[in-house]
């Protein structure tokens, strides 16, 4: 343990820490984390965590939302300090105060949650907070630019350096942020579920990159949540659990059911869950439905009571929107929209949740919770007006906590803090609670969009488990996932969406992978 | 996660940090500024003055409430200030004119101005309201522009003169009256108090001003009418300036157009953000700000028996100001990441 560095008190600018060995050993791996404890208030969110990273592997960090993995990329990255425990790049022991210290060692980091300025370009962002300049002060544009050409160029990336950030797609911004960590040439490259909102074809690519970085020698710490992509990219594999370690794999002699196992702690049934459909009644019926922004283009669909029927198709190719025009969230060209048999003509959220359609939004903290409010506010939100929760103007707020802790128990929301804000909240519980939200009321239909991203694999079973339930009642779902074994395994019937156009709808037989790819990239 | 003692509800351990971040800074602030103040000058804490400080808090705790409404929607509001001098230069000139002439009925007088009065205020707030829901003008900008409208209607109709000779009964009635040995504005300010506690804490209404400023667009997405409740939350905020501006008129007996103005804004501001108010919406607590406007009350109060220079003292608010944000945004980092 090293407490002979109050981190508040010695000067910022050296990184290093003069105690530790002087020698360089060869034998030492590139980056060794040892025993690193760091808790929260209320919480241990890493104890005693070992970690270690040779030059030149890929090394995946493994296990649920909440496991400790963030904590530990961001002590890493010197965005937290550990209250016990080392860190040592090449046996040397190093001591974070800053990002910028540990960009100074070598150890870039590429976080989920971007950080580009949107209204700056592409050449601008890269250098952010590293702007070259000559005679001391001037901006050396020229410079910058023709750094920024070459790296780009060098890393395989098609892109402008004039665009603007803003303007860029998802992938393309998650290329700009790989670059612009590159560009310090660092030792130790950090990504951070860099796949999760990359195409096929896009993650293709960014597997090659690292197939060269790592060929460089860089070692690169890397988290998932896609089982598939450990043997595909790994050479190692950590797994934590609770703010522990657990184990650490070579990524070849593992096996997928070895490492949920792992993960969770428990053995692990069958991932999705067998649902019986008995389709009844037609509860939504969309004809021939347009957005103005021409996103979504004549669609035709229908859902009825007791099944789940999907919307299955590439990021990107209008499946989400067909959710929202559902629900009055995209202005309509044309089209109609019917509900329990009666036509829609102006839908606004407010209506149809009151005649029983839910939407869920794909983006939680964007769109879906209150982040500063507590889990009961979250969950009572949508039926504060009804007669169980006010009366006379006032609130039952007696009801409203009996209410709500029901509800957060039914969707297993664990530790269970109704008066805590829900952004202490892992994704797996703020999604849960989003979902509890929409079914404080009983409802006929349900339009989920994406309601397993970015939350880990126990958290994706307990909501499959959970629409098993509803299936049961005879409760309607619209699944839209960009997970295509999610989204075949769960439905009745799949709609394959392709440029904003249905162009097949599967089922029983066909209702395959490989069906469903053939019809990713349109028909023909 | 693991979950540790000091977590739980109840642990019988008393934690400071917990502590900490369930009451917040203000109750402290305020009690270590009374005993400064106290030793500083004995005065301070005589049953006079404390009573005399209490009378004097009630007006910006109305105006902080007000404030606070709009900074819970994720709002600002500049034109606080201004329109406490419209609602005054109304309220006198409406009351005079109709008193004017041998009137017989002071009564209605005073009520029919006071109504305009409040009526002013509200007119403000729904234009503010219309202006930020419905036209997306950032609040900024809206209150800023009503701040000027307001302040040069306020000129206009008073010519810049104050209006004075108003009857007696008002300055009794809303400024000087005590009811079971209470000044009359501690209770107006009470009511108001009372009012928005139930506002905030026992109605669906309450509720949505915070989802507003917590996330719009859920909100939105919640089934919540967001620019019904929008206006609305300028419209309540507005009448309740309106009410303040009553009040103030009454306390000088007379319609002035440089009542209020910029200072009463940072005020109003201050105490919010003293009292822990999130500047993005959607978090604070109603005890807080009230606190927070006493302690700028108890400030001045403290400076004036001090005989500290009054220029002086308008710089000190500014500086308390920003020490006050910038050492809860201390007390976060150390409570947070440690």
């Amino acid at each position: 343990m090293n407490t002979a560095h109050n981190p508040d008190t010695s000067p910022v600018p050296d990184a290093w820490d003069s105690d530790g060995p002087l020698v360089d050993s060869n034998d030492a791996p590139l980056l060794d984390v040892r025993d690193v404890t760091r808790s929260f208030p209320g919480v241990i969110a890493l104890s005693e965590m070992n970690f270690d990273l040779r030059a030149g592997e890929v090394h995946v960090l493994f296990g649920e939302n909440g496991a400790g993995k963030s904590t530990l990329i961001n002590i890493i990255a010197g965005a937290l300090r550990p209250n016990r425990g080392t860190l040592a790049l090449s046996g040397r022991e190093l001591v974070l105060h800053s990002v910028q210290d540990a960009r100074a060692a070598g150890i870039a980091a590429v976080f989920q949650e971007f950080s580009l300025a949107p209204d700056l370009t592409v050449a601008e962002n890269l250098f952010l907070g590293n702007e070259l300049v000559t005679a001391g002060a001037f901006l050396n544009k020229r410079a910058m630019r023709r750094q920024a050409r070459e790296t780009l160029a060098e890393l395989g990336f098609k892109i402008d350096i004039h665009a603007l950030v803003g303007n860029l797609a998802r992938a393309e911004c998650q290329m700009v942020e790989i670059a612009k960590a590159m560009l310090s040439r660092p030792r130790v490259l950090i990504l951070d579920e860099p796949t999760a909102s990359l195409t096929e074809a896009e993650t293709r690519q960014l597997f090659r990159l690292i197939e060269r970085i790592k060929a460089d020698g860089v070692g690169i710490v890397y988290i998932s949540h896609r089982i598939g992509e450990i043997q595909e990219i790994g050479d190692r594999v950590t797994v934590m659990r609770d703010g522990c370690f657990i184990s650490t794999l070579a990524a070849a002699d593992a096996t997928k059911r070895q490492l949920v196992e792992l993960m969770t702690g428990r053995t692990f049934g069958d991932f999705y869950p067998e649902i019986t459909f008995t389709p009844g009644a037609r509860l939504l019926h969309v004809d021939k439905l347009a957005t103005l922004d021409g996103r979504v283009q004549d669609v035709s669909l229908d859902v009825r009571a007791g099944e789940i029927v999907g919307l299955a198709g590439l990021v990107g190719c209008g499946k989400s929107e067909i959710g929202r025009a559902c629900f009055g969230l995209e202005p309509l060209a044309h089209g109609t929209l019917e509900f329990r048999d009666k036509r829609v003509d102006r839908p606004t959220p407010r209506r149809l949740l009151r005649n029983g359609f839910a939407y869920v939004p794909n983006d939680r903290i964007s769109e879906g919770l209150l982040l500063a409010r507590t889990t009961r506010e979250n969950l009572s939100l949508s039926v504060l007006e009804s007669g169980a929760m006010s009366r006379h103007g006032l609130l039952r707020r007696k009801r409203e906590r009996a209410m709500t802790g029901n509800l957060a128990e039914r969707m297993s929301v664990r530790p269970l803090h109704l008066e805590r804000p829900i952004e202490q909240y892992s994704g797996g519980n703020m999604q849960k609670v989003l979902l509890g939200r929409s079914l404080a009321a009983q409802m006929h239909l349900l339009v989920l969009d994406e309601p397993t991203t970015g939350i880990d694999v126990n958290a994706k079973a307990e909501i499959y488990r959970l629409l098993q339930g509803l299936v049961a009642e005879g409760v309607a779902i619209l699944l839209i996932s960009s997970d295509l074994p999610e989204v075949l395994s769960l439905s009745n019937r799949v709609y394959v969406v392709h440029e904003g156009r249905i162009v097949d709808e599967l089922s029983g037989e066909r209702r395959t992978e490989e069906m469903a790819l053939a019809n990713f990239f349109g028909k023909g | 996660m693991i979950e540790t003692g000091t977590g739980q509800p109840g642990a019988p351990r008393l934690d400071l940090r917990q502590v900490m971040t369930a009451v917040g800074m203000i109750p402290i602030i305020v009690l270590l500024c009374m005993a400064f103040f106290g030793i500083m000058e004995p005065r301070f804490l005589s049953e006079a003055n404390l009573f005399n400080l209490v009378r004097q808090a009630s007006y910006l705790i109305i105006i902080c409430i007000a404030q606070f409404l709009i900074l819970l929607t994720g709002g600002l509001d500049l034109s606080v200030g201004s329109t406490v001098a419209l609602v005054s230069v109304i309220t006198a000139s409406l009351m005079k004119s109709i008193v004017g002439p041998g009137s017989e009925d002071v009564g209605l007088a005073i009520t029919v101005s006071v109504l305009a009065g409040v009526g002013t205020g509200l007119a403000v707030g729904l234009f503010n309201g219309i202006g930020v829901a419905v036209f997306k003008v950032t609040p900024f900008v809206m209150t800023l522009g009503s701040f000027s409208m307001a302040l040069g209607l306020a000129l206009f109709i008073s010519g810049g003169y104050s209006i004075a000779g108003l009857p007696n009964a008002f300055g009794d009635v809303f400024a000087y009256e005590t009811v079971a040995g209470l000044p009359v504005p501690i209770l107006y300010a009470a009511l108001i108090i009372l009012a928005v506690y139930l506002l905030l804490n026992w109605s669906w209404i309450g509720r949505y001003f915070y989802a507003l400023g917590s996330n719009l667009k859920a909100a939105h997405l919640s089934g919540i009418r967001t620019t019904l409740y929008l206006i609305l939350a300028y419209v309540v905020s507005g009448g309740i300036v309106g009410i303040a501006g009553v009040l103030m008129t009454a306390r000088t007996e007379s319609g002035e157009a440089n009542l209020g103005g910029a200072e009463l804004v940072l005020s109003a501001i201050a105490g919010c953000v003293i009292g822990g108010v999130a500047l993005s919406g959607g978090k604070g607590l109603l005890r807080n700000v009230v606190l927070g406007a006493f302690f700028i009350t108890a400030l001045s109060n403290g400076m004036n028996l001090l005989r500290v220079n009054s220029y002086l003292q308008t710089f000190i608010l500014g500086a308390v100001l920003i020490s006050a944000i910038a050492l809860d945004q201390l007390r976060v980092r150390l409570t947070a990441n440690r």
